[in-house]
């Protein structure tokens, strides 16, 4: 049995967001909230470790769903990471492609983490619960954390004990199915996206747990 | 949500009934007796297409058949099943571009694909047409596949060829009997991707995935859409996460993604027919020349007051709004789900520029609060009431061109009106950067000026200051309202009557030196204008006494207590000042009927 850290809770906020729905990923539209996957993407940014994986519960909405529109000119390629770009000229890759994006977005992940097989002998709880607690408080994090797309930067913070629940979210509203995760699973051995039935209620989206 | 919605609407209209078949305009069917004896071929009746708004649009068309689902074929040889074009079908081209030998290859592959069914379905229809096939083509085929003219060329290239065996009844066609159907569609499913996932769409697990995604036809540029442009489609590196590519990174089973492009196809057609024939109800407004905005609901409702704001006053679909639906609910107040989709086709894929998700109810009330917002005194003696869209749309450019207005301006004042939020600040910079430049267009004949466009301009800048500043403007003249911006358009109004009371016809009227300074620097200009307007009293106190007695009232009793003129005036102040204008203007006229209008 994998032990498990008690419920940590973050909130991440940020100007522009934009969580792609992957069936439109050319010309990027966002899912209406945070997918657990880009949230998975901010928790471990602040702290990760092979020995830890990060599971996470659930994501309250505090600001008001908004949308918004930009056109940017982008690139068709990737960089190649073996770092030979003599020859790549961006003019000549580029792109014109429209994202559908969020404005203003404010969330606050519940998250907890396991201890995994790659943990090392002084590897335990306690010490990662501290670890995590004390770069939260301190905004400490291993790279900027980013709010779907990388520049779309995010500032976290602990979360508030309370919030008020705008008048938009309230209600139950089905969002229909997102991304939950990519896993590799075992008997496939490369990426597989899964998806859940998104339920946003009184601006909370339980995720489910994966059986893995 | 955006595939799902489509998806639901599929399965609601029950427009995929064989996911392996899809409507196809089928030019010519030709006729077989037993062991293909060729009998002759029929054309059947044209079907004109129509727009929107039921009204015919666009070139009479073979009417659509449910045919085997066509491949992705470009240019290279590969033959459609049972139904395809002449060159395919007979091994002649009409356009004369392609060699004798590759037009046998096509025949022959063609051929094939029919032996290929023969021999798992023994059906002599089938078996009747591969002896046509094998034989040369009769003469009057081939007279028809020769066209003489090169627009004939052309279009008889692409248009298609379908078969009836006659001992069969002669009505239905070879591919439409069930048991080459179904080996048709059990083929469709082997060849397609072996991998498995969870579908996005449906959630289901575990299921094929496929490999061609949706292609929806229709999105304009229409030009440029031909065969369709894909919706997904991760066709360059920067786009794959995880090295997934397309099919991996969004997965789809091939009945969702056939039910989403079928339900994007009958949205953009506003001549759509469903499999079993029937009509369907237009969903779509063209926003732009390369955008279009598509909704639906998610159970059945009465959506075609969503269209009559386009071309008609609010008004027309007030009535609409409210009168009660077979769901038993009026749109006012239907509860269902309202989708809307904003697409463009340039760049060769279809890109989504906003998703829109409401109730019916709620946008039943947007569009009335709209209708309330824009109604104003009509000129001409119209009375009460507003204008169609492309009205307002052709107030905002110069010159009534629609190319000059910014596609997104389009777009984001539909939406404005049909969900309710304030319209943007571009529609006011135009409303009053086109008053500058062109407030009264001289009438072709005559003395008179056109107020229609002013009026336009000015049912919408009203609009504008109630939704975005919570304004409250009246909808004809104000007389008891006290803010000076008002006074001073009812003011220039007054002082233009004078003088066209006091000199008749005049080249250059006040209005026109004077409505940009007066308007935007008041302090300037209303001073001299005041002092001319005296001139103009004094005359007519000379020549028609007792109407400078009255004009001389009116006057006093506009300028009021107003203490000084302001020196400049923001953009909302020039919309106040333009509506008051306006309105001074009409209640002129609307008095005396007698010749002052046309």
């Amino acid at each position: 049995m994998l032990q498990r850290s008690p419920t940590h809770r973050v909130r991440v906020r940020g100007p522009y967001a934009c969580f792609t729905r992957p069936e439109l990923k050319a010309e990027r539209v966002s899912y209406e909230v945070m997918t657990p996957s880009a949230a998975r993407g901010v928790i471990e940014a602040i702290l990760w470790k092979p020995a830890l994986r990060w599971v996470i519960e659930r994501i309250h909405v505090l600001a008001p769903i908004r949308f918004g529109a930009v056109r940017r000119n982008e690139v068709n390629s990737k960089l190649s990471s073996k770092g030979n770009l003599s020859n790549y000229f961006a003019a000549e890759d580029r792109a014109q492609r429209n994202t559908i994006l969020l404005i203003d977005v404010d969330y606050v992940i519940e998250a907890h983490f396991q201890i995994t097989e790659r943990a090392g002998p002084d590897d335990n709880l306690q010490k990662f619960e501290e670890m995590f607690t004390r770069r939260l408080s301190k905004g400490q994090a291993f790279h900027a954390p980013y709010l779907g797309c990388r520049e779309f930067a995010a500032d976290f913070e602990p979360a508030p004990q309370i919030w008020a629940v705008p008048e938009e979210l309230r209600g139950t509203r089905e969002l229909g199915l997102m991304l939950l995760d990519v896993f590799i699973p075992e008997s496939l051995g490369r990426p597989e996206p899964r998806f859940f039935p998104a339920v946003l209620a009184d601006g909370t989206i339980v995720i489910p747990e994966v059986r893995q | 949500m955006i595939y799902q919605s489509l998806y639901q609407l599929a399965t609601r209209e029950e427009l995929v009934q064989d996911p392996s078949y899809e409507p196809w305009p089928v030019a010519y069917l030709i006729k077989l007796g037993a062991d293909g004896k060729y009998l002759g071929y029929s054309a059947p009746g044209l079907d004109q297409p129509t727009d929107a708004k039921g009204r015919p649009r666009g070139k009479p068309k073979p009417p659509a058949r449910q045919v085997p689902r066509r491949s992705d074929r470009t240019s290279n040889d590969n033959a459609e099943f049972l139904v395809d074009k002449a060159e395919y079908v007979l091994g002649i081209d009409p356009a004369d571009r392609r060699d004798a030998g590759k037009l046998e290859t096509r025949r022959k592959l063609f051929r094939d694909y029919v032996e290929s069914a023969l021999a798992d379905v023994p059906s002599p229809a089938l078996s009747a047409v591969v002896n046509f096939l094998s034989s040369p083509v009769p003469d009057d085929l081939e007279r028809l596949a020769t066209a003489e003219t090169d627009s004939d060329k052309a279009e008889r290239a692409g248009e298609v060829f379908g078969f009836v065996y006659e001992p069969d009844g002669g009505v239905s066609c070879v591919h439409d009997d069930p048991a080459v159907k179904s080996w048709f569609g059990s083929r469709q499913h082997e060849s397609e991707s072996v991998r498995r996932g969870q579908c996005l769409v449906t959630g289901e697990k575990d299921v094929p995935l496929t490999r061609l995604h949706a292609k929806p036809k229709n999105i304009p540029p229409k030009a440029k859409t031909k065969g369709g442009v894909p919706l997904t489609s991760v066709n360059a590196d920067a786009f794959k996460s995880y090295h997934l590519d397309d099919i991996q990174c969004a997965p789809i089973s091939p009945a969702a993604s056939i039910a989403v492009e079928t339900a994007l196809n009958r949205l953009l057609d506003p001549s759509y027919r469903r499999p079993d024939g029937t009509a369907c109800e237009p969903r779509s407004v063209q926003l732009s020349s390369d955008t279009v905005f598509l909704f639906w609901s998610r159970d059945e409702a009465r959506l075609d007051w969503v269209t009559g704001i386009e071309s008609d006053s609010p008004d027309t679909v007030a009535h609409l709004l409210r009168s009660p639906y077979k769901s038993g609910h009026a749109p006012i107040d239907d509860p269902t789900a309202f989708y809307g989709l904003i697409l463009t086709g340039a760049q060769g894929r279809a890109i989504v520029r906003s998703f829109l998700q409401s109730t019916v109810a709620q946008v039943a009330i947007a569009i009335d609060r709209y209708r309330e917002d824009v109604r104003i005194l009509r000129p001409y003696g119209q009375g009460e009431g507003s204008f169609g869209l492309g009205d307002y749309r052709r107030a905002l450019v110069p010159r009534r061109d629609l190319d000059h207005l910014p596609p997104s301006l389009a777009s984001d004042l539909y939406l404005a009106i049909l969900f309710d939020r304030p319209f943007p600040q571009s529609i006011l910079h135009a409303l009053i950067r086109r008053n500058r430049v062109e407030l009264l267009p001289k009438r072709e004949r005559g003395d008179r000026r056109d107020d229609l466009l002013l009026a336009t301009r000015c049912s919408l800048l009203k609009a504008w200051l109630i939704r975005n500043r919570r304004e409250n403007i009246t909808v004809t003249l104000d007389r008891e309202r006290s803010d000076p911006y008002y006074r001073l358009g009812r003011l220039l109004a007054v002082i233009d009557r004078l003088q066209q009371d006091a000199l008749g016809h005049v080249n250059a009227t006040v209005v026109d030196l004077y409505y940009g300074s007066a308007s935007s620097t008041p302090e300037a200009v209303f001073p001299t204008l005041l002092r001319r307007s005296q001139h103009h009293i004094g005359k007519l106190r000379r020549e028609k006494r007792g109407l400078a007695i009255n004009r001389d009232r009116l006057l006093q009793e506009v300028v009021g207590d107003l203490q000084h003129f302001p020196k400049t005036l923001t953009l909302e102040q020039q919309g106040l000042f333009a509506i008051g204008f306006y309105h001074q203007r009409q209640d002129f006229y609307t008095k005396k009927e007698e010749d002052t209008n046309a």
